[in-house]
């Protein structure tokens, strides 16, 4: 990665010294000291630094020694061939021993001190800063191929050391011992990898950009991607700016500094190894482990490279490459066991079987549902249905049954409850598992990084993934001028999914999945009412019952993704200073999933009926339209193709002894990306011997069915709604041009521009309209490089930063422009057949519509104080978003309700800060911690939006923050047990019609501003510790002041699923303590009164602030000893519990993660999950 | 050496060049399965929609670009006809609020949650559709000259037909005295999305703009329909037939109409009217089962149905949601007595309207309509029949009237002597009346009574329809006011266009 540097800073940095308690056994008799000294520095892991003209090291000697320490091993050597030592660092100073100290020469004599300075990987750095310990003056700095040379005065430079700094690595210190060509070797420093920064298009270092980054490792993802199972979850509470916001429903958000958009695309850009992909790709292809590092940026200079696409931030990921190992290959595997567990289903808070009977009794209601209707099905499209306690209560009202008789049956019911039955029949634990074996090594010409990941995911709904992925890159350094990379990536994911019984999984508690003895009942009276199933099926010849536990047997959902990608570099160095770099990308994938429903299901029966006219005597037969064998095939078959050819030139140089640096990039970006589907339904098929049966689909698509079994619709005749075969094809193209451009004056002062255009074929726009630069400049003050700054010891790094710069949004592809898109109309439309394809519009010509700008101005400050023990940066910016692009409304005269305009502006401000801290450090005892805050405030500042008409369930208003909560004002319940708010006199009523929705917001007295969905104070908290081989880890990450709803839901009308709880705490009569509001029997009765003023009312607003315990981990690294006995260098162990710990600011016991905020309804929650894991590195 | 590597960069840099110049080509891609209108199939085909054949049910998507294809509670003139009546306000709960109100004659209809009507909303869209053909035809280079001029007429014919059943709703009834200052509706001959403010035309703009429209644009129109969901000659003359028919001038009507039948006659589709006293040939078809007639509520072929010959042109609306609506079929409104007594014994009309629940159950005593929920509102054979005979009795041409209204009554009663015109008419205005009765008949309970009521108001013949047109609910009666035969315009475009004036 430093190869590709090819720029250069520097950085203070003192080294943390560790004592050299290495044991190495050599044995070693009349050998080179050269190779003596090979054989100490592969054992070692140390470097012996010397002076090839000082030290004859093709002298012979013998040493020998057994599981010694190194320092000890090292005096051996010395008193044998008669030098000096000292240690430094990981580096073993050798000098000729003085014989006799000579007297000092008084005369000045000025020397020339040169050498080269190159890195592990014996690849020259350029732009290393050398200079004397005790004369900072006299210094030099490397050129492009790693040489520096300078004078000095010999007499004041004698005792003296050389100190060599460069960005990315550990700092130097070498005795000074005479003219004489110094080759000094340089350690990559990973702690100090964030002082680089990867921008997917050029790697630069951090002193000279004025952009805003954060940079997360790859090890700490990794280990928190295994057991959370996503790349971008796993990087929450890493970087200040970012907002993960995790749902236990699967979906995730994520931002990056607010949000900068209402309606067009919000989410970051994600970059993997300097190319964009969907996060498809990311899921499918790359292994957590296989990734070096992530960094995000977030200003408008860190992200203008990006173009179009990166107003909303950029998230850069690289994966690891290849390591010169001399030859060696170096093995490790990682793999990892995690638990999820199911489910809190108490946490759901619905009823118990005896509060639904009870309830059941409650609410009966046999004049707002009369028995004839009930029975007549003219409900449910002329399917009569009647719920089982509804039977027995009917029964009684109807007078078939004593009262007793009711009550004893309705006891057997409440003493019923399928909780534990739909558990085990329908459910599972989560667990999941990754393995990932990864080899690595190389030599100067060809480095490799080769890794083989499986991942197996199964979830509480008994679905399973299984991922394999391949990951191969090489490098080839053909010659000091040529270089290819080639990144291979290979990904297959097989899925196997659940079929759910076709009939629904009904969630009342009494309807029993099995009966005592394991047999599986019948669920059909949740569809049909018996007497009615079996006149149909006797005039059908249709079996119409619905078994749950024996409806899926036999049917089978699969999918299978497979992925590959082919990612090829290019780096050419020219002429001195000028470079070319090609990038060439190429992936597919192809998908398939595959459903069958066997005849067994009870879908795959019932649309048979839909089809099917009765018989018209007891001795004909009926007519059948569908197959009657045979099950439901349908198969999706996708394919997806991105490509991208990205072609640079750079350029570098630094002129007048590198007072001035410049460096410069300028390319051209292809990139098209294309995705294809074909569904295909056969009926009648048989999985087996792969045959399906034909139908009159123009028939039944066209005209459909008179008098049919069963009705679907309830006018007109059934008619088959989804085409056998369907096609989709999408396919984006961009054209992007961009250029990069930074200067550097003496190390202190840098400016950087960037520009690009970007134009694709986003269909139905204007040229003109795309033809929009994106630019930004910086500016950066590296203070810490300034003469008064060197004198102090305070701040080993201080930078200040300023950049400003325009990013945008395109509207989405075909979403409007100066034509009218129109689409082509596919469903309903059967009856054109023979006049051609029918369109319609599918947006009006729209000349006013242009890109979304955001206009970022961001302040920084980067510093790294006490030798580096406490660093950090903070960020203050102020994103201002204008043209936003949401929908207008419109005079419905025009022909359109609303269309997509540029209609608004939009402001984020905030403030982020990330302190990066080492508490302890010595032998035994390592703590560090590392702290990010971020705020953000958002506000609409305009939106263009002339409704005024108000409602409560739109989130953005013009002078408020996007996602605000709003919330009726409650009043209190009326004799009627209906919830009251007020009017615009200050009246209580309970209709929405009594509230003047037209008055302005704030005027409205009914309508309470409660607050903002999104968080505006967020961030984690990490703690490492380590005490010799035990490490312990945990994060809290917090987000604050923001609301939600309560758990509310109103329920009306009959009885028919399980509900919450609260409902038994409603309102019954005059006196009830309560505010829940009463019950409603019938939707006619239910709109006398507005339920959302309670439901939605401010009494129901609650604080959605927490703080988590994200996860714990404890890791464990077995002794050398042990390692080298079992032939590895290292093992360890690891053991990890995620939300272990949640401290929500309501009283209420929800976790704001489960829940959803905008209408509080409830989703899964899940106890803690556990995760070990195994880290082995071979020798 | 360093030969070499110039030589590479060259090489590469070349590949750059040659792949760039290529750029315009490179971004010159269409996606699929959508386009820019350019063809003349592109434009032919915004016509292929069944959305634009039934008539007030879908209107633009609130939430944002594209259609919402879903019915609403319009049109509300069905709630508005003299022949229905309600029980107890209870029992009438099922309905919407805004269909209560209508109900009730309100001024403000749309008081509640919404500030849209589909009528208004997606009448409009569809003028927008039509005005995108009219406006870029023109300018095509393919298809046949004759095939763009058949086109834009037929999209003419449309927008004219959309902007008559607009004014049918909300502007005043079109009356040649006070033409220059009675207002219509705004009159969109341009699709844009650039016009911030719209003001209403007044009756005579609008009706002469339309009829010139229409009168031009009929001659190139296709002759022979050869489909019912497109328009034809003889669609597009029963258009402006209607127009002239509900302004009351009926010689003029009464040409159109003629020409109508003509062009009729040349249909390559079988068009020719049901005969309802044969049963195998009509009601048996559709399901009607004579054992249990309060049962049968599906099976009649909707107007767009190639088997459903009475249909010229497939327009339509729905007047489902005051037959069954919400969840509860047997309570809603009914016909009034003396309306339903209308029927003769063996009128097979009669089909269409039951007494009790489909389950046999009897309900409030009245009857309501059960089936054949769409009513045809473009150019359809009992329509045409009709409007004729009341045109031939107007301009005094006795037996043909009598000749038109019997072609549809000797199809509808069973019997000849039942069927025909009782000979207590005798009169030209009686002819008349019986005539108008008989559009009563035909079209009971569908709302297509809604326009005789605006057009015939102030018809010294009709005294009784300002007396009639009082709905009753329970205890309580409303009373139909001339200044709500025009309904108010929706809430929102009158936010939204400063020009607008409401009506009272």
């Amino acid at each position: 990665m430093k190869k590709v540097l090819l720029l250069f800073s520097m950085i203070f940095f003192s080294l943390v010294i560790f004592a050299q308690d290495v044991k190495i056994t050599i044995k070693m008799e009349n050998e080179p000291i050269k190779s003596i000294l090979n054989e100490i520095e592969k054992k070692s892991n140390y470097t012996f630094v010397y002076s090839s003209t000082l030290i004859d090291t093709k002298r012979n000697i013998s040493l020998v020694a057994d599981n010694e320490k190194l320092e000890t091993v090292v005096a051996k050597l010395c008193t044998i061939a008669g030098l000096n030592y000292s240690f430094e660092g990981k580096r073993v100073v050798l000098t000729q021993k003085l014989t006799s100290k000579e007297p000092a020469k008084l005369e000045s004599k000025q020397v020339q001190i040169k050498g080269k300075v190159i890195d592990d990987e014996n690849q020259p750095l350029a732009g290393a800063y050398v200079f004397f310990k005790n004369d900072i003056n006299v210094c030099g700095i490397t050129d492009l191929d790693g040489h520096f040379s300078f004078s000095a005065d010999e007499n004041s430079v004698k005792g003296d050391a050389l100190v060599v700094k460069y960005i990315g690595m550990k700092g130097v210190e070498i005795p000074y011992i005479g003219t004489t060509d110094y080759i000094i070797n340089l350690e990559q420093d990973t702690r100090l990898l964030e002082n680089v920064i990867v921008t997917g298009y050029q790697t630069i270092s951090k002193e000279r950009s004025a952009g805003s980054f954060s940079l997360v490792k790859g090890e700490v993802v990794q280990d928190k991607a295994n057991i959370s199972g996503s790349l971008i979850q796993s990087l929450e509470g890493q970087a200040a700016g970012l907002n993960v916001n995790i749902k236990s429903n699967g979906d995730e958000e994520f931002l990056i500094r607010g949000l900068t958009s209402i309606n067009s695309n919000k989410q970051p850009l994600i970059v993997v190894d300097g190319v964009a992909v969907s996060q498809s790709v990311l899921n499918n292809m790359i292994s957590n482990n296989d990734i070096s590092t992530v960094t995000f940026l977030k200003d408008a200079t860190a992200a203008s490279i990006w173009g179009s696409r990166a107003a909303n931030g950029v998230i850069v990921i690289t994966t690891k490459t290849g390591k010169d190992t001399n030859r060696k290959v170096d093995v490790s595997y990682n793999g990892s066991y995690t638990y999820k567990g199911m489910p809190d289903y108490s946490y759901q808070n619905m009823m118990d079987p005896q509060m639904f009977i009870k309830t059941a009794k409650e609410t009966f209601d046999p004049v707002a549902w009369p028995w004839d209707q009930i029975n007549s099905g003219i409900l449910n499209n002329e399917k009569p249905q009647v719920y089982r306690h509804e039977k027995i209560l009917y029964d009684f009202n109807r007078g078939l049954i004593t009262e007793s008789q009711m009550n004893t049956e309705l006891a057997k019911l409440a003493a019923l409850n399928n909780r534990n039955q739909y558990e085990d029949y329908f459910m599972q634990p989560a667990f999941g598992t990754t393995h990932n074996v990864s080899l690595t090594g190389g030599g100067s010409f060809y480095k490799y990084y080769f890794s083989l990941g499986y991942e197996n995911t199964g979830s509480n709904s008994r679905s399973a993934t299984n991922k394999f992925m391949i990951n191969s890159r090489q490098e080839f350094n053909f010659t000091s001028w040529l270089k290819v990379d080639l990144g291979i990536n290979l990904g297959m994911t097989t899925g196997s999914n659940q079929v759910m019984p076709t009939g629904g999984l009904s969630t009342i508690p009494y309807m029993m999945f099995a009966d005592d003895n394991g047999n599986p009942l019948s669920h059909s009276d949740l569809l049909f009412m018996d007497s009615f199933r079996l006149t149909k099926q006797q005039a059908g010849d249709i079996n119409l019952d619905f078994i749950p536990l024996k409806d899926a047997v036999g049917s089978y959902n699969k999918s299978l993704v497979n992925n590959s990608r082919v990612n090829a570099g290019v780096n050419i160095k020219i002429i001195k200073g000028l470079t070319f770099d090609g990038r060439y990308y190429y992936q597919r994938g192809n998908g398939k999933n595959e459903s069958y429903l066997s005849r067994d299901t009870w879908a795959v029966r019932n649309e048979t009926a839909f089809f099917t006219q009765p018989k018209a005597s007891s001795t004909t037969l009926p007519t059948f339209y569908l197959p009657t064998k045979g099950g439901n095939y349908d198969v999706i078959n996708s394919q997806s193709t991105d490509w991208t050819v990205r072609n640079q030139l750079s350029y570098e140089n630094m002129f007048d002894n590198s007072k001035h640096q410049i460096n410069a990039l300028a390319g051209i970006e292809l990139r098209a990306s294309r995705d294809i589907s074909t569904i295909s339904r056969s009926k009648g098929y048989d999985p087996q011997l792969l045959t399906f049966q034909p139908y009159d689909e123009k028939l039944l698509a066209v005209t459909g069915i008179t008098n049919p079994l069963l009705r679907n619709t309830t006018s007109g005749n059934n008619k088959l709604l989804t085409p056998s075969t369907q096609f989709g094809e999408t396919e984006v193209r961009y054209l992007s041009l961009y250029s990069n451009v930074g200067y550097t004056f003496n190390n202190k002062y840098s400016i950087n521009a960037s520009v690009r255009v970007d134009q694709s074929n986003l269909f139905g726009t204007d040229k003109s309209v795309q033809f929009k630069p994106i630019w930004s400049t910086g500016f950066v003050w590296n203070l810490a490089n300034e003469n008064f700054m060197k004198e102090q010891n305070m701040f080993d790094r201080l930078m200040l930063r300023f950049s400003y710069g325009l990013a945008g949004n395109s509207p989405d592809p075909g979403k409007g422009g100066p034509y009218n898109v129109i689409r082509v109309i596919t469903v309903g439309n059967t009856i054109f057949n023979n006049l051609g394809s029918g369109f319609e519009i599918e947006y009006p010509a729209n000349t006013r519509l242009t890109w979304e700008q955001t206009r970022t101005i961001n302040f920084g400050a980067d510093f790294s104080i006490l030798n580096n023990r406490v660093s950090g940066s903070l960020d203050v910016y102020n994103k201002y978003t204008t043209n936003l692009l949401a929908n207008l409304d419109l005079a419905s005269i025009s022909g359109w309700s609303t269309t997509y305009a540029n209609t608004g502006i939009m402001s984020n401000k905030g403030v982020e800060l990330t302190v990066n801290s080492i508490n302890i450090n010595n032998k035994d005892w390592k703590w560090s911690t590392n702290f990010s805050f971020s705020y953000n405030a958002n506000k609409i500042v305009k939106l263009y939006d002339a409704n005024t008409f108000f409602t409560i369930y739109k989130p953005n208003y013009e002078g408020f923050p996007a996602n605000t909560l709003w919330a009726y004002k409650f009043a209190g319940l009326d004799d009627m047990g209906d919830p009251l708010t007020y009017n615009a006199n200050g009246d209580l009523v309970k209709v929405s019609t009594a509230i003047d929705q037209n008055t302005k917001l704030g005027e409205n007295k009914s309508i309470v501003n409660a607050g903002v969905m999104t968080p505006p104070f967020y961030g984690g908290l990490t703690n490492n510790i380590k005490y010799k081989d035990f490490e312990l880890s945990f994060m809290f990450i917090y987000n604050l002041g923001h609301k939600m709803f309560n758990t509310s839901s109103n329920f009306s009308g009959r009885l028919t699923r399980n509900i919450d709880k609260d409902f038994d705490k409603r309102w019954r009569k005059i006196g009830d303590d309560t505010n829940i509001p009463s019950y409603a029997p019938n939707t006619a009765l239910e709109i006398r009164r507005n339920t959302d003023f309670y439901f939605r009312g401010d009494i129901n607003v609650l604080n959605a602030s927490y703080v988590k315990l994200r996860d714990l981990s404890i890791a464990y690294s077995l002794p050398s000893n042990i390692c080298n006995k079992l032939y590895t260098d290292k093992i360890k162990v690891r053991f990890q519990v995620t939300n272990l710990l949640t401290i929500a600011a309501n009283k209420k016991g929800f976790d704001p993660e489960a829940h959803n905020l905008t209408n509080g309804s409830r989703y899964n929650k899940f106890g803690p999950s556990f995760s070990i894991g195994l880290t082995v590195n071979f020798k | 050496m360093k030969n070499r590597r110039i030589i590479y960069s060259l090489l590469l840099l070349t590949g750059l060049i040659v792949s760039t110049s290529g750029c315009t080509k490179f971004l010159d891609l269409k996606p699929k399965g959508k386009d820019v209108p350019r063809t003349f199939a592109h434009f032919d085909g915004m016509l292929n929609t069944t959305r634009m054949l039934q008539m007030i049910w879908s209107a633009p998507n609130p939430n944002g670009p594209g259609y919402n294809f879903s019915r609403g509670m319009d049109p509300f003139w069905i709630f508005m006809t003299d022949e229905l009546i309600a029980p107890t306000p209870t029992e009438f709960d099922v309905f919407a609020k805004e269909q209560k109100e209508a109900f009730k004659f309100a001024d403000n209809i749309l008081i509640y949650t919404t500030e849209e009507m589909n009528t208004w909303s997606g009448l409009y869209s569809f003028i927008y559709t039509n005005n995108v053909i009219i406006n870029n035809v023109p300018n095509l280079k393919d298809g046949s000259d004759s095939d763009r001029k058949a086109l834009i007429a037929e999209a003419k014919v449309n927008r004219a037909h959309f902007h008559h059943l607009l004014a049918q709703t909300f502007g005043k009834p079109y009356r040649k005295a006070s033409e220059e200052t009675d207002l219509a509706v705004p009159l969109v001959t341009e699709a844009s999305i650039g016009i911030l403010d719209y003001k209403r035309a007044t009756n005579k703009e609008l009706y002469d703009y339309i009829i010139n429209d229409l009168k031009e644009s009929i001659p190139m129109l296709k002759e022979g329909a050869g489909t019912k969901l497109r328009v034809h000659r003889a669609a597009g003359y029963f258009v402006l037939g209607r127009i002239l028919f509900d302004m009351g001038m009926y010689p003029e009507a009464q040409e159109a109409l003629i020409s109508c039948q003509t062009e009729t006659a040349k249909a390559v589709i079988p068009i020719a009217l049901f005969d309802y006293t044969d049963d195998s040939k009509s009601f048996s078809l559709w399901g009607y089962n004579p054992a249990s007639p309060h049962a049968w509520r599906t099976g009649y072929f909707l107007p767009e149905d190639e088997r459903n010959t009475e249909i010229i042109n497939a327009n339509y609306f729905t007047q489902n949601i005051i037959v069954y609506t919400g969840t509860q079929l047997a309570n809603a409104v009914f016909v009034k007595d003396d309306y339903m007594a209308k029927f003769s014994a063996n009128d097979r009309r009669r089909r269409f309207f039951a007494d009790r629940r489909y389950t046999g159950t009897p309900i409030w005593g009245r009857f309501k309509r059960i089936n054949k929920w769409q009513t045809p509102y473009g150019a359809n054979l009992p329509d045409l029949y009709l409007m004729l005979a009341e045109c031939y009795a107007r301009t005094g041409n006795d037996t043909k009237a009598r000749e038109s209204v019997m072609l549809l009554r000797s199809k509808r009663i069973v019997g000849a002597t039942e069927a025909a015109i009782p000979t207590s008419v005798n009169s030209k205005d009686l002819l008349i009346k019986f005539i108008v009765d008989e559009r009563l008949r035909e079209n009971m309970m569908t709302g297509m009574r809604w326009f005789d009521i605006r057009r015939l108001w102030n018809d010294p013949l009709f005294p009784e329809i300002k007396t009639n047109s009082v709905h009753t609910l329970g205890t309580e009666t409303y009373t139909l006011t001339e200044k709500r035969l025009s309904l108010r315009i929706p809430p929102k475009d009158l936010r939204m266009c400063p020009s607008l004036v409401n009506n009272d």
